[in-house]
């Protein structure tokens, strides 16, 4: 399967990123096809709302880099998120990149599965209840089945999930994928 | 005199966030207004390079954008108001990188886990939606407007007002236009 792992924290070597890793690990050791999307290193201008791309009968205004995601966002089989939990939420970078599935969102309804990671500093269950309400929606309206929820509690520094057997389950999880 | 910051996270000028801002703008006459609308400015992500954390009060920030200048505001003014688009069922990215940006305020160690200098501010969330399941909206909005906390509120009011998915439609909404006058008169309240 075509399997393409969206990450969105600015760190390139800190926890979600090791999710990302330890999990594209797994899926390329199963035999999947990885590409990966580093939204916090990338240049995406946030969604205007202007509706010119019309749900994708015209390209975005916007030439940056969701020039070259969009495709693999169309082919991909497996959709793979991986956020850092900033304010009970993804990171902005993250959700800048899924602002601008205005064109692509109709097409990419129904036939795909997703995959979401997250990490944070907190313990604290309450601190991702917003992000899992949201992946709620997401699956709803977007009509994809879930492939593996993973939220690593109690991260706050590469250290602290090396510590963990979170890694070992974002590998397991990307081992699993059928 | 009351120190009000108006922050509108739409990239859509005279769209429904336009429209609620320059209302409390024109109500807040008496007041200290500060209008922030964050398609006419720069302001970066926060990049959680971790420079303002391990502070006693609020520090600022490395970047050297839009956003920076308006900290020392955050931590002084007596009253927020996010007016913001819904996106893919949450505020839009925009209005995230906003709230992210608030991590010169977080000390664990203080009360609300803010190093802020002046507690009680007043904070309002308000989003505006074409439809979708509103009572998740409502419940996402009261959630997401308990982050202002981080930056000194502690009287938080969350809205969303739907069915406006038109550039300006609010203004045929005379309920809603009642609801941003009490808000108006909530932020001049004592």
């Amino acid at each position: 399967m075509k399997v393409l792992v969206i990450t969105g924290s600015a760190h390139g070597k800190g926890t979600s990123a090791l999710m990302a890793d330890e999990f594209i690990r797994g899926a390329k050791d199963a035999g999947h096809e990885v590409e990966r999307f580093d939204a916090g290193k990338a240049k995406v201008h946030g969604c205007i709302g202007c509706n010119h791309c019309e749900y994708g009968k015209n390209p975005c205004v916007f030439r940056d880099d969701m020039d070259g995601l969009n495709p693999k966002m169309l082919e991909a089989d497996v959709i793979v998120l991986a956020s850092p939990v900033y304010y009970w939420g993804l990171s902005s970078q993250l959700k800048a990149v899924i602002d601008r599935w205005q064109p692509t969102v109709f097409s990419m309804q129904g036939h795909k599965k997703v995959v979401l990671l997250t990490t944070q500093a907190s313990n604290e269950d309450w601190v991702v209840k917003p992000v899992d309400a949201w992946y709620k929606n997401l699956l709803r309206f977007m009509e994809w089945e879930d492939a593996g929820r993973l939220a690593a509690k109690g991260v706050m520094t590469r250290a602290d999930i090396e510590a963990t057997d979170y890694p070992q389950q974002a590998y397991v999880l990307g081992t699993q994928l059928h | 005199m009351k120190k009000i910051l108006l922050v509108d996270s739409s990239p859509r000028k005279d769209g429904n966030s336009d429209v609620i801002v320059s209302l409390l703008a024109q109500q807040l006459k008496d007041a200290e207004v500060t209008m922030f609308k964050m398609r006419e400015h720069k302001c970066n992500p926060c990049l959680a390079c971790g420079w303002c954390q391990g502070k006693d009060t609020v520090a600022g920030c490395v970047q050297k954008d839009d956003f920076t200048t308006i900290i020392p505001l955050l931590d002084t003014c007596d009253g927020i108001v996010m007016a913001t688009p819904i996106y893919n069922h949450q505020i839009n990215s925009q209005a995230k990188l906003f709230i992210e940006r608030f991590y010169p305020f977080f000390n664990f160690a203080k009360k609300n886990m803010s190093n802020t200098t002046k507690y009680g501010k007043k904070a309002a969330l308000i989003c505006s939606c074409w439809g979708g399941p509103i009572d998740i909206y409502q419940k996402y909005a009261a959630w997401t407007v308990e982050n202002f906390k981080q930056m000194g509120a502690e009287e938080l009011k969350s809205f969303v007002f739907n069915q406006i998915p038109g550039r300006g439609d609010i203004k045929q909404h005379p309920e809603y236009l009642e609801q941003i006058r009490k808000i108006g008169q909530w932020l001049l309240a004592e």
